[in-house]
């Protein structure tokens, strides 16, 4: 018994702060989005001139009628049960629009993480074994100049490039033909629907729809997960135990297998970086390419100061990052056991 | 003047991060005071450093007291520490990371001039001066930086930096450890000169019983957080009672082949 | 959004000593961009903030840019933007940079006390932690919902965005300074808290702050732009790059590429003039 606590405790104990820190993420976007400037009963009618007995009654089905703390608890409560509210423009349930919206977003961020991850693997190796390769430096100085053109302006370059000029890519728009139907509904996301329905016509629309977006953000984002990746690897490539394994007579590919994955837990550990910063992407392909989801929505509630669909929003958005946090924190102590907490690294 | 430093049956107990207690320092009485000069053997993780820290009120015991002429240096107002650390100095262990890298040695040698002594720049110059050159280390390397000097220059500066004020007890942890053994002599030699000629008394921290035979009068061995074994030099050495400093021993006679 | 996001590994990348004498070389685009945020709206040929002619002319004799697909003139609001842009960057990069020193500071002197100012040092740095899990442009985007578009909200939501990564890169460093031997050599030669802090910790912690504000700096001009592309930043007819390039971007669908292409360019420029005088000043990779 106490041994199978020694040996899982590390990630049953990240496991249980977890929902701690989702409720302090609760709080703070609950008082936040408080603290916003503005009446929504207001925004509500529109600037129509409203009675007080009109604008009382607006105010208690907005639930603002109640003292703070049972706003408070009735929102943590609902929020316990994915339970979200309704947009105050809309009316639509919150979850609702999230339960289409989130996979949608969600996809195109994997798609381009995966793209990205794969690339970042196979050219931080090249540039590592091979640094005085031409590609090599051009790869190496591209990594280097990571972030230095923002996502939308990779996107609005793309479309005209291959759009405009080329003709390669379809109109930016949506994220298949507007004449095909939508895929049917079994796990949300949208291009593993059209997969599993065997779809061709669909699944041959949607990549032609989306393979420019996510080339933009494989293009924007990898070279931050490169020039990690380079670093970390030469780290390990001059590590005291790899010299010793090349002194002890192991062979390339062994040493190599060694070299990455002495390497792999800290360009892992920026996954959960990356991956915050493929959703924020995400919102901005989207809004460029018409492509409905989660960012439309956000800045849906933004510009019409809808504080239930801001809240429900950021909660999710904030729920998702804390999971991927967790499980590349997992996968990070799994693979180095001295990122595990209490574990002493410095010696006596 | 008196200078005394009471430790009275003191413990230090360090929380882990698993939330486990682990007493640094278990019922440790120890008597300072500026008439000897008192070694402290002990292998690393044994609570010497701690020892060290609490005898210079840079950390407390968690039980029991360590005081100064009666008074717990826990307890003391800031004037009456400074009147303390003016009589208390110490000679730190890591040679490397003792000065501050952005500032000069002279800078770090004013600090005690001007914090205890209250000398303004120029008699603090003149102060730091006397002691650079009775340390035979050129004044004109005060101006550089910790990185600028080697390594026995640095702790010279270091001892420097406590003999400036002239203190009653001077506290070396680990003073020599790092030095190579050739300069280690004249460092060890400087230090016993020093306490003969300015009645000045030493506390002696170190892991090398050769050393710290070479400068002490008293030996105190600690092992795990208690002292296991006290007395002066010459009994501790030959007529030892306990194992851990039978083996102490035993290495001592090999590397100085001292008959058994 | 490109960020903020650097760890310096803490065993490699200790102090470096700055290199003295600055290559001139670097610092001259960046020169060039000051003197146009502050001669920039006098320089330029027609009003930035004015229909001037026709819709979307292509780059021309009198329009060297073109114009958009209001009739402003390209040429004048890419440089007329310059002084919003980079005041805000500016502004952004001073502010997260000493407010997140400070917060490192204070966070990593107190974390390891006992009692509420230990609590609320952890609780602080857990809270850093934890606005990192979402991205910054929404936490942007919430801001600007928050104060409405005007150049000193924009300031204030980009510093809450970039400060928390600041506050982490000192209180990381500030960490291990702590253990240092020269602070208890100075405590022992009579500092009291508040100087050792002051004259010891500061200035051996604050580094890697600094090394990263050429890259806040970046970030800032690069959310600033991407605010106004979603449509919340500053509103236009002010000149703004992003908003600018957001306007420009169905034109560029339909092969008008000019409107949008000039203040990306700037915008490219700039973050690469900003990140060449930061490497130049630390030496950074």
């Amino acid at each position: 018994m106490t041994h199978l606590w020694t040996r899982n405790g590390w990630w049953v104990r990240r496991l249980a702060v977890l929902p701690l820190h989702l409720l302090i993420f609760a709080l703070v976007v609950f008082f936040l989005v408080k603290l916003i400037p503005g009446d929504p009963v207001a925004v509500l009618s529109g600037g129509q001139p409203m009675t007080p007995e009109q604008y009382e009654a607006t105010r208690a089905s907005l639930g603002l009628a109640d003292p703070i703390w049972v706003q408070l608890t009735t929102f943590l409560g609902d929020a316990v049960r994915l339970d979200f509210g309704n947009s105050i423009i809309s009316g639509i349930g919150v979850m609702d629009e999230m339960s289409t919206r989130l996979p949608e977003t969600v996809e195109l961020a994997v798609m381009a993480m995966t793209i990205s991850a794969l690339l970042a693997l196979a050219l931080g190796f090249l540039v590592v074994l091979r640094p005085r390769n031409a590609v090599s430096r051009v790869i190496a100085s591209y990594a280097r100049a990571a972030g230095a053109v923002p996502d939308f302006c990779l996107g609005v370059a793309g479309v005209f490039v291959f759009y405009s000029v080329l003709h390669w890519a379809p109109a930016p728009i949506g994220r298949y033909a507007t004449s095909l139907n939508a895929p049917p509904r079994t796990t949300g996301f949208p291009f593993l629907d059209a997969l599993l329905s065997s779809d061709t016509v669909l699944m041959s629309s949607m990549i032609q729809h989306l393979w420019l977006p996510i080339g933009v953000l494989v293009v924007a984002y990898a070279p931050m997960l490169l020039k990690l990746f380079i670093r970390s690897l030469d780290q390990a490539k001059n590590a005291q135990a790899t010299r010793f394994r090349i002194a002890s007579g192991a062979s390339r590919p062994m040493v190599l297998l060694s070299v990455g994955r002495r390497a792999l837990p800290s360009t892992i550990a920026m996954f959960g970086t990356i991956f915050g910063f493929m959703v924020g992407g995400a919102v901005v392909v989207e809004q460029l390419f018409a492509i409905p989801g989660m960012g439309e929505y956000a800045v849906q509630a933004v510009t019409r100061a809808d504080f239930v669909a801001l809240r429900g929003f950021l909660l999710v958005v904030g729920a998702v990052s804390l999971i991927v946090f967790f499980l590349v924190d997992v996968v990070t102590m799994s693979l180095d056991p001295r990122r595990r907490p209490g574990v002493a690294t410095a010696g006596g | 003047m008196s200078a005394t430093i009471q430790f009275t049956d003191v413990r230090r107990v360090f929380r882990g991060r698993g939330g486990a207690e682990h007493a640094a320092v278990d019922g440790v009485d120890l008597l300072v005071d500026s008439s000897t000069r008192l070694g402290i053997v002990g292998e690393s993780g044994s609570g010497k450093s701690t020892v060290v820290r609490m005898m210079l009120g840079l950390d407390h015991p968690t039980a029991g007291s360590v005081e100064f002429d009666g008074v717990p240096l826990a307890s003391m107002s800031a004037p009456a520490l400074r009147a303390f650390r003016r009589q208390v100095q110490l000679v730190a262990q890591d040679t490397s990371s003792s000065f501050d890298p952005r500032r000069t040695l002279r800078d770090a040698l004013r600090k005690p001039c001007h914090n205890l002594l209250e000398l303004d720049t120029a008699a603090a110059d003149a102060a730091i001066d006397r002691t650079l050159e009775a340390l035979s280390l050129d004044p004109a390397l005060a101006a550089r930086k910790p990185h600028q000097v080697s390594g026995g220059q640095r702790q010279r500066f270091s001892i420097a930096r406590a003999l400036v004020v002239e203190p009653t007890v001077i506290v070396c942890d680990e003073a020599v450890s790092a030095l190579d053994v050739s300069v280690q002599g004249s460092v060890l030699n400087l230090l016993k000169e020093h306490c003969e000629n300015h009645d000045a008394g030493l506390v002696f921290v170190s892991h090398g019983l050769p050393a710290t035979a070479f400068i002490s009068e008293e030996l105190v061995v600690m092992y795990q957080g208690r002292v296991v074994e006290r007395g002066p030099v010459g009994r501790v050495l030959f007529e030892t009672e306990h194992p851990y400093t039978q083996t102490l021993v035993d290495a001592y006679r090999v590397t100085e082949g001292v008959p058994s | 959004m490109a960020l903020a996001l650097d760890t310096p590994d803490r065993d490699t990348r200790r102090r470096r000593t700055r290199r003295p004498g600055i290559a001139s070389v670097t610092l001259v685009p960046a020169a060039i961009l000051v003197l146009l945020a502050v001669l920039g709206p006098v320089l330029v040929p027609f009003s930035p903030i004015d229909v001037v002619d026709r819709p979307d002319l292509p780059p021309g004799g009198a329009h060297w840019f073109g114009t958009d697909s209001a009739g402003m003139d390209v040429f004048s609001r890419t440089i007329a933007a310059t002084r919003n842009n980079l005041l805000i960057g500016l502004i952004t990069t001073v502010l997260a940079t000493s407010l997140g020193i400070l917060i490192g500071l204070v966070v990593g002197m107190n974390e390891s006390r006992r009692g509420p100012v230990g609590t609320l040092a952890r609780g602080v740095s857990r809270a850093l932690d934890l606005v990192q899990a979402v991205p910054a442009i929404i936490i942007g985007l919430v801001l600007i919902a928050f104060f409405g578009a005007s150049i000193p909200s924009l300031t204030v939501a980009l510093t809450v965005c970039l400060l928390p990564n600041q506050a982490r890169l000192v209180r990381a460093e500030v960490l291990r300074v702590r253990g240092e031997a020269y602070l208890d050599a100075a405590r022992v030669s009579g500092d009291s808290e508040l100087v050792l802090i002051a004259k010891h910790v500061l200035p051996n912690s604050s580094w890697p702050a600094l090394e990263n504000a050429s890259l806040v700096f970046g970030s800032a001009i690069v959310l600033t732009a991407g605010l106004g592309f979603l449509g919340v930043g500053l509103h236009p007819p002010t000149p703004e790059w992003g908003s600018m390039i957001a306007i420009g971007a169905p034109g560029a669908a339909s092969g008008r590429w000019w409107s949008a292409l000039f203040p990306a360019v700037a915008l490219a420029l700039t973050v690469f003039a900003v990140s060449g005088v930061g490497r130049r000043l630390f030496g950074d990779d």
